[in-house]
């Protein structure tokens, strides 16, 4: 009995298209892309893989802190939050500055099983970003989603 | 040229939030974080493993340079080891320097390995593991993520 693959959907955002760069200030959740996947049975398994590129540069107190969150059936609160992640760096302090923008690329993976009230919908699966530090960091991107629903 | 098939997929999660998490890590001390079965069944088979680990720490007084060594082992926690790999940060050293608050990472890795000839035939455990090296502190804070799926 082998595995297959149900659905496949992505979504990628390349370096300076679209809405990129943004730069990104604490308190706000923004979203960054969804996908929509078929689900069709009670064992399908969802997989998301998600990989962000962002900067930041040090200007002051500057701790970037990323809360990077996937969000089923909606692309904001209340949607449920199925997977949650931070990443975040050290700078380094006020009087070590200036220093050129330092880039990063943050990536996971997120799985889970489907529940009866998913199956026969087209699920939707929303990437965000909050960003929960000190001071401002860039989304630069790239930011991709990818989903797939196995069998 | 025949077709690949999706033998096997598997998967174990642990979501931020779960009561399993933060766990605070001891220096030098490796732990097990998840496991998965996957069923190999050919010679030629390729296993592929991905992992996802969310930890953090926080510069308080003493230098803090946690590093943190994530292990894939095959059969039981103290199995061979099949796949290492280091994730690491600065946080800050005395004795001015530092946010001084928690700060979070997320390590996520891939291992693609062919199966061991003992291993085929049989649904074969692969373990996540973890083990602090380096200076200052660490948590595991969530979520951690297995992935596993065998082509073929």
């Amino acid at each position: 009995m082998t595995v297959t693959i149900n659905d496949y959907q992505y979504q990628e955002v390349a370096v300076g298209t679209g809405s990129l760069p943004f730069t990104i200030s604490p308190g706000t959740e923004v979203l960054l892309t969804s996908i929509f996947l078929q689900i069709n049975s009670l064992n399908n398994r969802i997989e998301l893989k998600a990989t962000i590129g962002w900067e930041a540069v040090l200007n002051g107190n500057t701790v970037p802190k990323l809360l990077f969150r996937i969000r089923r059936g909606g692309t904001g609160a209340p949607a449920p939050v199925v997977f949650q992640t931070t990443d975040s760096v050290f700078l380094g302090t006020p009087q070590e500055a200036p220093w050129p923008a330092l880039d990063f690329t943050t990536s996971f993976e997120h799985t889970e099983t489907a529940t009866q009230s998913l199956v026969g919908t087209f699920t939707q699966y929303a990437l965000t970003v909050e960003h929960i530090g000190q001071n401002v960091a860039t989304i630069t991107g790239p930011v991709h989603l990818d989903g797939i629903v196995y069998l | 040229m025949s077709l690949l098939q999706l033998i096997d997929y598997s998967f174990q999660e642990v979501p931020f939030g779960s009561p399993a998490l933060p766990i605070i890590l001891t220096q030098g001390q490796e732990i097990s974080l998840t496991s998965i079965f996957l069923h190999i069944i050919a010679a030629d088979n390729k296993v592929e493993l991905r992992g996802t680990v969310g930890w953090n720490g926080q510069f308080l007084i003493n230098t803090e340079m946690p590093k943190l060594v994530f292990r894939l082992r095959r059969s039981s926690a103290a199995g061979p080891i099949v796949y290492q790999t280091t994730d690491s940060a600065f946080m800050g050293a005395p004795p001015d320097q530092g946010p001084y608050i928690v700060l979070d990472y997320t390590c996520s890795f891939v291992h693609t390995e062919s199966p061991d000839p003992s291993t085929i035939g049989t649904f074969q455990q692969y373990f996540l593991t973890v083990q602090l090296t380096g200076f200052g502190t660490a948590n595991i804070a969530g979520p951690i993520n297995l992935t596993g799926m065998v082509v073929g």
